[in-house]
């Protein structure tokens, strides 16, 4: 152990460990601390997320629950709300409005904050809960509409409530469902006074649910068999797609980002302990000339490997802790978060990895060392030959395999990595000999630094071929993840880019539209496109009822059981495109429908069904002539059904729209309600921003995996190219003391290495985009696009970090005499 | 003692089989001084790796104070050699990262002895290098590497010094002092010397020379020529 920590001493000095060392401490850094950092991170964006719903999960029911219920909840530890929604007629002394109501019980809600203010189009202010018992909460339009301020008096049904402040949104008021007139919030205590809670009444509860994942978990597997039809069990995922799509995309990225990190590290430990057994063969001869067996032999250097294993774990586990600490905490100040609490289990990780790393990959040259026989010093330190084994190579793919499996936990997706890499490296290995090959031709024309350069690479042919492999191997994984990352961060932005409509204008009529659009120019607002709205049932399905054809409930949940807003439309929306059939043509414009093709799918819509639609008490046949999916979630108007104006353009209709404002032109809405009282308007910015600060939060996170994959490459790069230097520095030191010039070795040094990082980079060029394109299939979903602006990267990088490297020892060879370094080798 | 009995060394060489040394007999008497001298490439090192069981030879024996080292394990051998071998080489082989101390505690912490401080100093006090303890094999000139390879090998106090052309990386004048060196603590500790040279000036200072010809081994008389 003495000798041992002698030795390490020795060795750290003399710069043989520190590239091991930084491997080891690359990988346990990253292990414990991605997989703290995405783990913590994720309950994070989780708990941010889940405000968007004001709750971990709800439940949705058109009556209330069982209390048994709720009982259950409360005895698993569940923190609970729960709010009621309904429309109702709402008077101001004698003038009625509808309104959408939600009265909400003391604890609402659970995640998530509500935003009001206590003049009209004042400062706005958050409340952790909704209004106490005897006053109600109104959005803007409500006071515009009926000439009201704050302080005024108004019944719902029976009761009286005060209008104490003017309602700006609540978390879980999610866009794309328009519930007619303005919204209102209120205290649960007050709704048996309004007396709106009647046999048939229209009404829709939520009971919010909010607590750990395991209480959520158990929960959710005693609750989910019992429910039926008429329920709805939301999460994230069915409430707020867009959120849970990023959120998905994210983790997976994460994983297969930290996965390439391990590889990365892996190939690097595995180099950096092969280069430090090869240069150890003269030490072990010497040691046992001086009378150590090969078990001491055996026990010093795994020893050694122990006291760097613990140096690397301790040091690992702290920059873990830091890295994940520092970024975590900044997160969770912007998004006014708490911290998740930090558990053992990523440190455990880190340990796990560690043995595995450093017994597949440090361990088999280590362990080779005690076999280096003593007659050895009597020889040329490369005659006893320390090369890679099938052993070892079989060793190192088990521990990769077992690695990538203990932190993905994924069989498939760690064997299908492992089999990907495998089959790049077959594939690289293959052209990289072929080029080096070719280099002969190219080299014997060029000038004699460029010859010798080229000699160089084609004299060890497989040994190069193989460390072009490996420079492309981590040159192609950095592409990778780079793209996969501007293909995330492209189609996020694709989906809430700047200036998302803020606003939905919903009410307007034919008579109020012209107006309405001169007042939108003299403000320089931009609107979206103006949609029409006729009001119409669907009835009929191919002259079948369509309550018989499906169950009430599923009609419910298709939002079909109610008047659906039919539009018009001559050209395809922006967010929609046609799944099948055809948009409209000469032959079906006066006829067809386009059906959304969710809806469709539900009610049992095929193209060519007629749907009869009630309008106005006027019957109304159309026949089913395209499917549209459309994309809800991009904040502008969409409809289940389009028409042509042609079919429509007799009915009664008003019409909508949405558009942007900046935020402190927020006021000049309520100047448009005051002219036109009978609008309605709805404010979705704080929806938008919540969400886009949780996609920024995640993109964050993924430029910091990215670092750590740029770190990892660079490291397998350097450990690639030293492990060849040894051989080049004996070469080149020959040619130096036979009278080679300083322009000969270091042109020839810097050109070898140069063109073997370009050459790596090109290969990595061209499999990056193979993989990329394969993976924007298969793991991503996202369409199929090449990268054109990732081109330069590898061959760049490549070249530079490979020239830099060759130029440093070149350096290292011609400012040392020749004597000297006749001596060092 | 040491005695080597029809001793035949082969090596493989590809599809070819060589060989190096062939029927070598040869006995050396414990204190005695021998020089194993002969052209390049003529199997001398070879031979004196034999001697000190470094390896073993393809056939024949090798004992060497009683103990046939030929028929030993690598790992018995080794802790023979670290009871009673001591080294010199033409390349020093001294460890890089080691300071000259550091190398010379070496061989007595592989022999278990941990409290060699004392005697790695004396030695290097001896060899003359007591200013240099705590420098790198790297900040020392040639002379001064040869000088703490000898302290090293003398650390254990073996009974058998093997030296493999220790002035071949030397010039004249250090050599020389290299060799006084070498002579005078081999006489002091009465170790058994066999040494390996090419150097005739060398040689003659050993008691007894011996010269390996075409694989076979002659003895070379006081006159120089061979019996």
């Amino acid at each position: 152990m003495r000798l041992a920590w002698r030795l390490l001493r020795a060795d750290w000095r003399a710069g043989e460990l520190r590239l091991l060392l930084l491997a080891l401490l690359l990988s346990i850094t990253l292990v414990s601390g991605l997989t703290a950092f995405s783990e913590r991170l994720q309950l994070m964006l989780i708990g941010e997320s889940s405000q968007l719903l004001a709750a971990d999960r709800a439940l949705q029911s058109p009556r209330e629950i069982d209390p048994a219920w709720l009982q259950k909840a409360q005895e698993i530890g569940l923190k609970q709300a729960v709010h009621v929604s309904f429309q109702s007629m709402l008077y101001a002394g004698d003038e009625p409005l509808l309104v959408s109501a939600k009265a909400a019980s003391a604890s609402y809600p659970l995640k998530g904050q509500i935003k009001l203010r206590h003049s009209l189009f004042g400062q706005t202010v958050t409340s952790a809960h909704g209004p106490p018992a005897g006053e109600a909460w109104a959005e803007a339009g409500l006071f515009s509409r009926l000439g009201l301020k704050l302080g005024d008096q108004v019944f719902i049904g029976d009761a009286p409530f005060t209008l104490s402040a003017e309602l700006v949104s609540e978390p879980d008021r999610g866009a794309g469902s328009f519930s007619m007139g303005p919204r209102v919030l209120l205290n649960w205590q007050d709704v048996p006074a309004t007396g709106v809670v009647k046999p048939g009444s229209r009404l829709r509860y939520q009971y919010l649910f909010a607590g750990s994942g395991e209480q959520i978990k158990a929960y959710e597997n005693w609750l989910l068999p019992q429910l039926t039809d008429s329920y709805r069990w939301l999460d994230l995922e069915n409430s707020q797609p867009t959120v849970a799509v990023a959120l998905q995309r994210a983790k997976r990225f994460f994983m297969l980002a930290s996965s390439i990190v391990i590889v990365l590290a892996s190939v690097a430990v595995a180099m950096a302990s092969q280069r430090y057994g090869q240069r150890h063969i003269q030490h072990v001869a010497v040691m046992k000339t001086l009378g150590a067996p090969s078990h001491q032999v055996l026990r010093t250097f795994v020893s050694l490997l122990m006291v760097l294993l613990l140096l690397a774990l301790f040091g690992g586990w702290l920059c873990a802790y830091l890295l994940q600490q520092l970024i975590l905490q900044q997160a969770a100040q912007t998004l006014q978060v708490d911290v998740p609490p930090l558990t053992l289990w990523p440190f455990a990780l880190g340990f796990l990895s560690a043995v595995i790393s450093v017994a597949c990959f440090a361990l088999p040259p280590f362990w080779r060392l005690q076999h280096v026989p003593a007659v050895s010093i009597f020889q040329q330190l490369h005659r006893w030959h320390f090369g890679l084994g099938w052993p070892q190579l079989l060793v190192s793919l088990t521990g990769l395999a077992m690695l990538l499996l203990l932190y993905t936990r994924q069989p498939l997706m760690a064997g299908l990595l492992l089999l990907s890499l495998l089959l790049v490296l077959g594939l690289i290995l293959l052209p990289a000999r072929w080029l080096l090959r070719r280099l002969h031709t190219v080299g014997m024309q060029a000038g004699s630094w460029m010859s010798l350069a080229s000699a160089n690479l084609r004299r060890h042919l497989f040994a190069n071929a193989l460390q072009m492999a490996l420079l492309a191997i981590s040159l192609m994984l950095l592409v990778v993840l780079w793209g996969v990352r501007d293909n995330l961060f492209d189609d996020w932005q694709r989906q809430l880019p700047e200036r998302t409509p803020n606003f939905f204008l919903v009410n307007m009529t034919p008579e109020q539209l012209p107006a309405i659009q001169a007042w939108f120019d003299a403000n320089r607002i931009a609107t979206e496109a103006i949609y029409p709205m006729v009001r119409g049932r669907l009835v009929d399905i191919n002259g079948e009822a369509v309550r018989t054809r499906v169950s009430k409930e599923t009609l419910k949940r298709a939002g079909a059981d109610r008047e659906l807003n039919l539009s018009w439309s001559e050209a395809l929306p922006p967010d929609n495109s046609i799944e099948s059939g055809s948009w409209w043509n000469e032959t079906n414009r006066h006829t067809g429908v386009s059906v959304e093709s969710r809806l469709a799918e539900r009610l049992g819509i095929k193209l060519g069904d007629t749907l009869t639609f009630m309008l106005a008490a006027e019957r109304f046949n159309a026949e089913v002539v395209s499917l549209r999916k459309v994309e809800w979630d991009r904040m502008r108007p969409n409809f289940y059904m389009l028409f042509t104006e042609t079919q429509l353009s007799a009915y009664p209709k008003n019409y909508m729209t949405s558009f942007w404002l900046a935020d402190e032109r927020h006021a000049l809405v309520a100047e448009l309600l005051q002219q036109y009282p009978t609008l309605v308007l709805i404010e979705v910015g704080s929806l938008i921003k919540q969400i886009q600060a949780i996609i920024t939060h995640v993109s964050h996170a993924l430029q910091l995996v990215f670092v750590f994959v740029l770190a990892g490459s660079i490291l397998v790069m350097v450990a690639t190219i030293q492990n060849s230097l040894d051989q080049r520095l004996r070469e080149n030191t020959v040619i130096r003391a036979l009278g080679g010039t300083r322009r000969l070795i270091v042109g020839a040094l810097l050109g070898e290495f140069a063109l073997l990082g370009l050459l790596a980079g090109l290969l990595a060029t061209i499999a990056a985009e193979l993989v990329l394109l394969a993976l924007q299939h298969f793991l991503l979903n996202i369409p199929l696009q090449l990268h054109p602006g990732l081109w330069w990267v590898a061959p760049l990088l490549g070249s530079l970090l490979a020239a830099a490297s060759g130029y440093l020892s070149a350096v290292r060879v011609v400012n040392t005499r020749p004597i000297q370094l006749l001596r060092d080798i | 003692m040491i005695s080597v009995e029809h001793l035949t060394h082969q090596i493989q060489c590809g599809e070819q089989v060589l060989t190096i040394l062939q029927d070598i007999n040869l006995q050396i008497k414990d204190g005695e001084s021998l020089a194993i001298t002969g052209s390049s490439g003529s199997g001398k090192t070879t031979l004196l790796g034999l001697l000190a069981g470094l390896d073993v030879p393809s056939s024949g024996r090798v004992v060497v104070a009683g103990q046939e080292l030929s028929a030993m394990s690598e790992d018995a051998r080794a802790l023979f050699r670290a009871r009673a071998v001591g080294f010199v080489f033409q390349a020093f082989h001294l460890l890089p990262g080691l300071t000259a101390l550091e190398n010379v505690l070496l061989p007595l912490e592989l022999a278990g002895n941990h409290q060699g401080q004392e005697r790695a100093r004396e030695l290097l006090a001896q060899v003359g290098l007591s200013h240099r303890l705590q420098h790198y094999p790297g900040q020392l000139s040639g002379g001064e590497q040869q000088r703490v390879a000898i302290a090293r090998a003398f650390a254990c106090s073996p009974r058998y010094l093997f030296a493999d052309e220790p002035t071949g990386n030397l010039d004249e004048q250090t050599g020389s002092n290299i060799i006084e060196l070498l002579f005078r603590l081999n006489a002091e500790q009465q170790t058994t010397l066999v040494l390996v040279t090419h150097e005739a000036r060398l040689a003659a200072l050993c008691q007894r020379q011996v010269r390996i010809e075409n694989q076979h081994l002659y003895e070379v008389s006081t006159q120089g020529a061979m019996v």
